[in-house]
């Protein structure tokens, strides 16, 4: 068995540099490291200077999304044992502005998840003394798929539409919408397609089908926006044959 | 401290952010598979148009009287139609396959609180299509 | 715009200098494991004290790899490890001072549970010279009173005891 095993990642220092550059590390292979040890192993131990965003290192944060060999992965849950012994390539999340190394900035996606009005809207809120707005579990399961999303942006390292049209809100975004859409103490539908019924929002959606692919949480965003393009077109058929339909 | 700098390239202002933005290729779609089965897919669309376009001009010649439609069918003898015909079928065929394979993805339906398995609404499409291309060839082949 | 200078002047521009942040901050993970673990005694104690000081030495004697202005997480690591030896160094030292054991503190070479000395928070303060002492804050009970951790079977002697 193989005692190491290359990495080539991607180093970018905007003051020095005018385009990132791969450099390759030798790292010690062990069999139960993920590619999150070996970045470590490079920081403590090799090059303190390599930057890169890690937090939980058990694939729940979402923080180490990057490209390995190509695929949006989180490095956390990424065995260095599935790429042995070929050389092993990280790269900072396709499709999003490099900042340093690794490091993506991710200011477009935060905005898109705020664009879709990601909480409860009620006609008319309930009072705390009313007491809690109450859910059987059936309807939790209705939308509990899509709230598994843990934001760590591999849809839209996946997603070729995005990283053809920057303006395309993307599959967490919508999925996120989807998860309040579909949630049975929320009343604010109507409002969201609104936002969500425009060109660079679900219609920029070619279903691919990347998106879930690359998710780590089963999240299926592909499959929340095909339902959200049914709804919205049924709705929009609705107001051509009913246009006095109830707002 | 020296600096390289690209042709072109902006300046970088201590303190201030310097991004660098990867250009996508053109040819994307040729990197992976899948990428490649998905610009096929959404090409058959052509392809399909096509096919309509065919059936319409072929209705029509019958509608216009026998002669009209043994001109038609001497027209689609040509050889290289039959290549386009045959290469068009292949394409229907392809993209029939693939939307409703991907069809349990958009429609989802819950009957009595639970979800309607996947290959159930996916099959349901496939007997469907079956059902009605009996009825036809029925009619056609009469 | 004082922090921002002597930050750039201690860490960012620092030039000389030997020691490495992460080879720190794993010595200082081990002594803190080995020394200052559920179970303590004085020595380990000690021991674990004497390499923390070691260790405080050795971090302003550290040079940074990245010395860049952009995303620079070293330089961040390089801050909060200070930070951490403080902590570590209050741990050691409150641990030290408290000669008992109560909860996760546990001194095998004081097993039983003092409450008419330690019913009490410990605080550390940093004294002038750079060495350290420690105050008590006495402790407000409101729901729970103190009693013997007990499992299994010597729950139901305790209950018994209590008059449950």
């Amino acid at each position: 068995m193989a005692e190491t095993i290359q990495l080539e990642v991607t180093r970018y220092s905007p003051e020095h540099d005018a385009a990132p550059a791969l450099q390759r590390f030798e790292v010690p292979y062990r069999k139960d490291w993920v590619v999150l040890d070996a970045l470590n192993y490079i920081k403590d131990k090799l090059d303190g200077s390599l930057s890169y965003r890690w937090s939980c290192r058990m694939g729940i944060c979402g923080s180490c999304g990057m490209m390995v060999n190509g695929e949006p992965k989180l490095t956390c849950a990424t065995f260095l044992s599935h790429y042995a012994p070929g050389a092993v390539r990280v790269e900072p999340l396709r499709y999003f502005p490099v900042v340093r190394d690794l490091v993506i900035e991710m200011t477009d996606f935060m905005v898109k998840l705020q664009k879709v009005k990601p909480w409860i809207i009620r006609k008319d809120e309930k009072s705390i003394a009313d007491g809690e707005y109450r859910q059987t579990p059936q309807q939790l399961d209705v939308y509990k798929q899509f709230s598994m999303c843990i934001n760590c942006m591999l849809c839209y390292a996946a997603c070729p539409v995005y990283g053809l049209d920057p303006l395309f809100t993307g599959p967490a975004a919508i999925a996120l919408a989807q998860r309040y859409n579909m949630d049975s103490r929320d009343e604010g539908a109507r409002e969201r397609m609104d936002i969500l019924s425009q060109h660079e929002g679900i219609w920029a959606c070619t279903f691919v089908g990347e998106c879930t692919k690359a998710c780590p949480k089963n999240v299926d965003p592909a499959g929340a926006i095909q339902q959200y393009k049914l709804t919205a077109a049924k709705e929009w058929f609705k107001s051509l044959l009913v246009p006095w339909g109830a707002k | 401290m020296t600096r390289h700098e690209a042709k072109g390239a902006t300046q970088y202002t201590p303190y201030h952010p310097r991004w660098y933005r990867t250009r996508v290729s053109t040819y994307w779609w040729l990197w992976k598979w899948y990428y490649l089965k998905f610009v096929l897919r959404e090409l058959s669309s052509i392809f399909v148009a096509y096919f309509v376009v065919i059936t319409l001009l072929q209705i029509h010649s019958l509608g216009r009287g026998p002669d009209a439609y043994v001109r038609f069918e001497e027209r689609m003898r040509n050889p290289l139609m039959i290549a386009l015909n045959a290469i068009s079928f292949l394409f229907v065929l392809f993209h029939t396959i693939t939307w409703f394979n991907l069809a349990p993805r958009a429609m989802v339906a819950h009957l009595g609180g639970k979800r309607v398995p996947d290959a159930l609404i996916a099959c349901s499409n496939y007997v469907a299509w079956l059902a009605i291309s009996a009825v036809v060839a029925w009619f056609i082949l009469r | 715009m004082d922090e921002d200078r002597r930050l750039k002047k201690q860490l960012l521009e620092k030039t000389e200098g030997r020691e490495h942040i992460a080879t720190i901050r794993d010595e200082m993970q081990k002594a803190i494991e080995n020394g200052a673990g559920i179970y303590r005694t004085g020595t380990s104690l000690g021991d674990a004290a004497a390499r923390l000081r070691q260790l405080q030495q050795r971090y302003t004697n550290t040079v940074l790899d990245d010395r860049g202005l952009t995303f620079n997480t070293e330089l961040i690591a390089a801050m909060e490890l200070g930070f951490m030896l403080d902590v570590a160094e209050a741990i050691v030292r409150c641990a030290l001072h408290r000669t008992e054991s109560r909860g996760a503190h546990q001194r095998t070479d004081f097993p039983k549970r003092d409450d008419e000395k330690f019913l009490v928070h410990s605080l550390v303060h940093r004294n002038a010279d750079g060495s350290s002492r420690v105050e008590h804050l006495p402790v407000k009970i409101t729901r729970w009173p103190p009693g013997e951790r007990v499992y299994g079977e010597q729950t139901q002697a305790k209950d018994v005891q209590a008059g449950r």
